[in-house]
């Protein structure tokens, strides 16, 4: 057994699903939460402890949208570039973020606060363009919008409460 | 066993062939990319669609996994199929414009041309590799990574497989070639220290995986992949030196 407390965070992950090959996909997401992806080492190491080939952890780790085999920050930004929010000028969020941020493209910031990523539709199209900040929705958002807010703003607020709310209030101050 | 029609020929199909099975026994063809004899059926070309009529309402499956049933009419050529057909290969055309498979095939179907910005791929992804390694050889060396546009074949994060046993059954079934191995008399390993021979090596150069090659212990030849001549011969049970000789000097 290794020492390594990443290594005990796969332990315990894979412990608590009784080490079933069946339980692959919830042990990753235990992984994916506790460190933010499924790092190489983890990957190969998981694949030794359910006798399962790395090329099927590898495989998942880089097919489900839940996984990142790159480090995520502690608050991950998913922006929808869905046909709908696509057409609301969503990248343009997608770039004012990584502006503001200071991200190149999809990935982490360097202090490891924050990470952005594209995705496609979330399912609330009506309500777009849409991205979310951890599991917080933040509806209608607009690229205009995003650099005003202080960035513990964004972050702070938005993760505690509805995006939204906070959009909203920060319309009415203005 | 079950009786159908396929383009109007009366047929009596084996319990738990498939439309497209069925079809090639009885000399009726339907283009394939994904299909191979020797692999479950997989069903992610699409070429090989078909229009099936099951009394109540016609509607178009893929007829590499679609199995067949009692009173089944099955229509392998018609405009819609023709037309999505076209569509598909139109669509791989622009992906591996300089795959042979894919010309050919193109060719057949009598497109000549695609309508939008080409890439320069080879792989047209029917993940034969993938499945010939897993099922047949069992090694599972290898995998899809990524999904959509960016999906690929790999070796687990695009480095030295430890799986790989170097069969090159991977390379065999590839249909657009795009898989390569050769054997090199005199590998180098290159160290910051300095370099070391390796002697005889098998090179699977999409996985990034060279496996030192075992030679024979009388006339010292290679004879195939060390790990490989393990991982068989304990698996035919095989006592260890039992794959020591080439074949040559074993008779
Ligand atoms: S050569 Fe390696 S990757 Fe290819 S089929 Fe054999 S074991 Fe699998
Ligand atoms: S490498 Fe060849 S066999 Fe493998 S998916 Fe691509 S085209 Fe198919
Ligand atoms: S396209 Fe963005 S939520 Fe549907
Ligand atoms: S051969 Fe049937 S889908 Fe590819």
């Amino acid at each position: 057994m290794d020492n390594n407390p990443a290594m005990k965070t796969l332990d315990s992950a894979v412990e608590k699903y009784g080490g079933k090959k069946e339980a692959l996909l919830s042990i990753m997401h235990e992984i994916q939460k506790a460190q933010g992806s499924i790092s190489e080492d983890s990957a190969r190491y998981l694949s030794q402890k359910l006798d399962i080939p790395v090329s099927q952890v590898f495989s998942a780790a880089t097919f489900y949208r839940a996984f990142s085999t790159e480090p995520r920050g502690k608050h991950h930004i998913k922006v929808c570039t869905g046909t709908s929010c696509y057409l609301r000028a969503s990248e343009k969020i997608f770039e004012r973020i990584g502006r503001e941020l200071n991200i190149a493209g999809e990935g982490a910031s360097e202090d490891g606060e924050f990470s952005v990523e594209k995705v496609r539709c979330m399912g609330c199209c009506n309500a777009g363009p849409v991205m979310a900040i951890d599991e917080q929705i933040c509806e209608d958002v607009s690229a205009g919008k995003i650099p005003d807010l202080p960035k513990q703003e964004i972050i702070g607020e938005m993760t505690h409460r509805k995006a939204t709310t906070v959009i909203k209030k920060y319309r009415e101050d203005k | 066993m079950p009786q159908l029609t396929i383009d109007g020929k009366q047929i009596t199909a084996p319990v738990g062939a498939t439309i497209l099975q069925v079809a090639r026994e009885n000399g009726i063809d339907i283009p394939t990319f994904c299909h191979h004899e020797a692999l479950e059926p997989w069903g992610a070309c699409r070429l090989c669609i078909v229009e099936v009529d099951e009394g109540s309402r016609t509607r178009l499956v893929t007829s590499c996994n679609f199995p067949v049933k009692e009173g089944l009419a099955v229509t392998t050529k018609n405009k819609s199929i023709i037309a999505i057909r076209k569509m598909i290969i139109e669509l791989l055309l622009t992906r591996c414009p300089n795959a042979q498979a894919v010309r050919q095939m193109a060719d057949k179907l009598g497109v000549t041309g695609t309508r939008f910005p080409i890439e320069n791929e080879f792989c047209i992804l029917c993940g034969m590799c993938v499945r010939v390694c897993k099922e047949i050889v069992g090694a599972q060396a290898i995998s899809f990574a990524s999904r959509g546009g960016n999906k690929k074949v790999a070796s687990p994060f695009f480095k030295r497989s430890g799986d790989c046993i170097g069969c090159g059954a991977c390379v065999y079934v590839c249909p657009t070639q795009c898989i390569t191995m050769n054997d090199v008399t005199e590998a180098t390993d290159v160290y910051a220290e300095g370099t070391e021979q390796v002697g005889y090596a098998r090179v699977m150069n999409n996985w990034r995986t060279r496996l030192p090659l075992k030679v024979c212990k009388s006339c010292g030849n290679p004879i195939a992949p060390e790990f490989q001549l393990q991982v068989l011969g304990k698996k035919a049970g095989l006592a260890p030196d039992a794959l020591d000789l080439c074949q040559g000097c074993k008779e």
